[in-house]
C-alpha cells in the first residue's frame, strides 16, 4: 500500500470536501465571479503563474502571473472596466479539473497541498484555445473551510510564446 | 516581387499603404531585406555569461546558436549541421562543451569548429579540410554594451553609425546599474501577436495611445499603477482628461531610431530599495552624476527594426515575424548588476504585471494590434495615417530631431528614410 506521508490520508479533509471546493472554484471562474474567487484566498494568498516548469521564486525569473491580493484587486477592477480591450469581446472558459492528490503541507502546520490536472477551453473571437496542466495548491484548514494560500498554475507549454491572457486559469 | 518603384507608391510623406501590413509578398521581402540586410537585435552577452552557455534563436526565419567558447569569446553561428543541414541544437538554453548532431553524429565544438566526423575514413582529406563544415557565422556580428546585433549582410554601416546617437539611451539603461551592465538572466516572456511586426514597433513610441488604449488600468486620478510607488499619470490633476503629451517629446534619429520623452509621474525615493541603490551610484559616479543617471528623461527608446526597451519598466523587448500577420514577442526582465537584491527583485516581478502575455498593460496593445491587423484588410481605405504634427520636428540637443510628445514624426521618418531605403533592390 502506498504510503502519502506521516499523517494518513484519514485525517486529511475528506477528498469529497477538497474537490468539491476545486470544482467550485472552477464555477465561479467559468461565470467570471471574480470577487468570489478573490474571496476564496487568504489575505496573504497569492496566484502565479511561472514560465518554467522548475521555477521557484516569481522574483528571480519571468513570471505570467504573479498577483498577491493587491494585485488581484487592480486586476479585477480592471476585468470589470468598460474599456478592456483584452475581453472585448468577453470569453467564454470551461475547466476541467481532475486527478486530485492531496497532501499534508510538509511544514507541518495543518495546511494540506493539493494538486490536480486541469485543462481550460476557452472561446474568444472565433477561437478556440486549450491551456491544461497542473495546478499546486496550499490550502488552510478550519474545520470544515478551506482557504486558499497559493495557486499555481504550472502550464504544459509554460515557456510558450502565448496569446494574449487576460483572465485566470 | 516589387520593383522600387511600386514600393515608391505605397510610402507618402505622411502614410503608408495597408499593404505594408497584409501583403505577404511584402513581408517575405521584408524578411530579406530589412532583417537581411540590416543590424539586428538577437541577444544580451549576459544570457552566455560562463563559458560552454548557449542559447538558440533566429534572425528572420534563420535558426541561431549563440555560444560563449572556452576562450570566453561569444560565437553567433547558424543552428545548422555542415553536413545535411539539420538544426544542430534543439533546446532553448543550457551549457555544453559541443554538439552532436543527431542525425549523423557529427560533433562541433562551442566554437562552432567541426571536431569529430564519425567514420570519417570515408572522406578525401581534401573535403574534411574544408572550412564550410565548420558552423557557418552571419556576415557580420557586432556588440554595444553587451546587447549583440547581427547582419547577415556583409555591406553597409557598420553598427556604431547604425546606431548613432540612440547608444545613449542603451546608456540610460545600463549606467542605472551599479556595475555599469545589465543582465538579461531572468528567463522571458513570450507572447504571440497575430499582427504583422510592424504594428508592435509602430506602437515603440506612441505616447499618445495610453488613456485610450489603457484606460482600464488607469486609477481615478489617470494613474497606472507601476513600480516605484508613483507610476506615470495620463488624466490632468482631478479631471478624467488625458493629459497634454506634446510638452513630453518625442526623438527620432537617422536609420529608425527614437524614444519617448519622459511621462509625468510621481517618484517614489523611499520605496524599493531605492536609496540603497543611489547610495551606490553615488558612491561610484558622484552626486551630480548620479543624478543626471536617475532622471527618467527616456520612457520607451526603439532601435529599429526590433528592438526596444524602458529604464523604468526596466526591460528589453525583441520582436521576432513569423508571418505577414503573426509575430512573436519576447520580454527579458533587465537586472542591474550590483543592484540591491530587493531592486531587481521587484523589476522581475514587476514585468509580469506590466509586460507578460498575461499582464494588465500589453494584453490591451495585443488585442489592439490584432484588431488593427484585422481592420487593415479593409479595401475601402487604403492609408494608414501618420500625419500628426506634420512639419513640427525639430534639430533637438541629442543628436537628432524632437517634436511634441504625439507627433508620428518617428514612424515618417521610419518609413520614408529608413524602410523605403532598404527595402529598395
Amino acid at each position: 500500500m502506498m504510503r502519502l506521508a506521516e499523517q494518513t490520508v484519514a485525517e486529511l479533509p475528506g477528498r469529497d470536501l477538497v474537490e468539491q471546493f476545486l470544482y467550485h472554484e472552477a464555477l465561479i471562474l467559468d461565470e467570471k465571479r471574480w470577487e468570489d474567487w478573490m474571496a476564496l484566498f487568504t489575505d496573504d494568498g497569492t496566484y502565479w503563474i511561472p514560465t518554467a516548469d522548475d521555477q521557484t521564486d516569481p522574483d528571480t525569473r519571468a513570471s505570467i502571473m504573479y498577483d498577491d491580493r493587491t494585485m488581484m484587486q487592480m486586476r479585477v477592477r480592471r476585468l470589470r472596466h468598460p474599456e478592456v480591450h483584452a475581453q472585448t469581446p468577453a470569453s467564454r472558459t470551461t475547466h476541467l479539473v481532475t486527478n486530485i492528490i492531496v497532501a499534508p503541507s510538509p511544514d507541518g502546520d495543518g495546511d494540506i497541498d493539493v494538486s490536480a490536472c486541469f485543462t481550460m477551453l476557452e472561446y474568444r473571437i472565433e477561437e478556440q484555445t486549450i491551456y491544461g496542466g497542473r495546478y499546486r495548491y496550499r490550502l488552510a484548514v478550519d474545520g470544515d473551510d478551506l482557504a486558499i494560500r497559493n495557486k499555481t498554475v504550472h502550464l504544459v507549454n509554460c515557456d510558450a510564446a502565448h496569446q494574449l491572457m487576460a483572465i485566470y486559469l | 516581387m516589387h520593383a522600387n518603384d511600386d514600393l515608391q507608391n505605397l510610402v507618402r510623406p505622411d502614410r503608408v499603404h495597408r499593404r505594408l501590413y497584409v501583403d505577404r509578398e511584402i513581408f517575405d521581402l521584408e524578411m530579406a531585406r530589412i532583417f537581411g540586410r540590416m543590424w539586428v537585435f538577437v541577444a544580451h552577452e549576459s544570457q552566455v555569461p560562463e563559458p560552454n552557455d548557449y542559447i538558440t534563436t533566429r534572425i528572420g526565419k534563420q535558426p541561431l546558436l549563440i555560444t560563449r567558447g572556452r576562450d570566453g569569446e561569444v560565437n553567433v553561428m547558424f543552428n545548422r549541421c555542415g553536413h545535411r543541414g539539420v538544426k544542430l541544437c534543439a533546446t532553448p538554453e543550457g551549457n555544453s562543451p559541443g554538439f552532436r548532431c543527431p542525425y549523423h553524429g557529427w560533433n562541433y565544438r562551442a566554437n562552432g569548429k567541426l571536431a569529430g566526423i564519425p567514420y570519417r575514413d570515408g572522406f578525401s582529406d581534401d573535403f574534411l579540410k574544408d572550412p564550410s563544415l565548420d558552423l557557418a557565422r552571419p556576415a557580420r556580428v557586432d556588440s554595444y554594451r553587451g546587447f549583440i546585433f547581427v547582419s547577415l549582410s556583409p555591406d553597409g554601416l557598420s553598427l556604431d553609425d547604425h546606431l548613432g546617437p540612440i547608444k545613449a539611451s542603451i546608456d540610460d539603461l545600463c549606467d542605472r546599474a551599479p556595475d555599469g551592465e545589465i543582465l538579461a538572466q531572468a528567463g522571458c516572456n513570450r507572447y504571440i501577436v497575430r499582427a504583422n511586426w510592424k504594428l508592435q514597433m509602430d506602437n515603440g513610441v506612441d505616447l499618445y495611445h495610453a488613456p485610450f488604449a489603457h484606460h482600464s488600468t488607469l486609477d481615478e486620478d489617470g494613474r497606472q499603477f507601476s513600480r516605484h510607488g508613483g507610476g506615470p499619470s495620463f488624466y490632468k490633476p482631478g479631471t478624467r482628461n488625458p493629459v497634454d503629451f506634446d510638452p513630453m517629446g518625442v526623438h527620432g534619429f537617422a536609420n529608425g531610431h527614437g524614444y519617448q520623452g519622459a511621462v509625468p509621474q510621481v517618484p517614489d525615493p523611499d520605496g524599493m530599495a531605492f536609496k540603497e541603490l543611489r547610495a551606490m551610484l553615488v558612491e561610484r559616479h558622484g552626486e551630480d552624476r548620479t543624478r543626471e543617471i536617475l532622471t527618467y528623461d527616456r520612457f520607451n527608446s526603439m532601435v529599429y527594426p526590433n528592438l526596444t526597451f524602458q529604464a523604468m519598466g526596466q526591460h528589453l523587448r525583441m520582436v521576432l515575424p513569423i508571418d505577414v500577420d503573426r509575430t512573436e514577442v519576447r520580454i527579458y526582465p533587465v537586472l542591474f548588476k550590483g543592484a540591491p537584491d530587493e531592486w531587481n527583485r521587484f523589476a522581475v516581478r514587476s514585468v509580469a504585471a506590466t509586460h507578460s502575455p498575461a499582464s494588465m498593460i500589453q494584453t490591451d496593445d495585443v488585442a489592439i494590434f490584432e484588431r488593427a491587423q484585422e481592420g487593415l484588410n479593409a479595401e475601402g481605405s487604403d492609408w494608414v495615417m501618420f500625419a500628426r504634427h506634420m512639419g513640427a520636428e525639430m534639430p533637438n540637443n541629442t543628436g537628432g530631431l524632437g517634436a511634441p510628445g504625439s507627433s508620428e514624426f518617428v514612424l515618417r521618418q521610419q518609413y520614408n528614410d529608413v524602410w523605403l531605403k532598404y527595402m529598395s533592390a
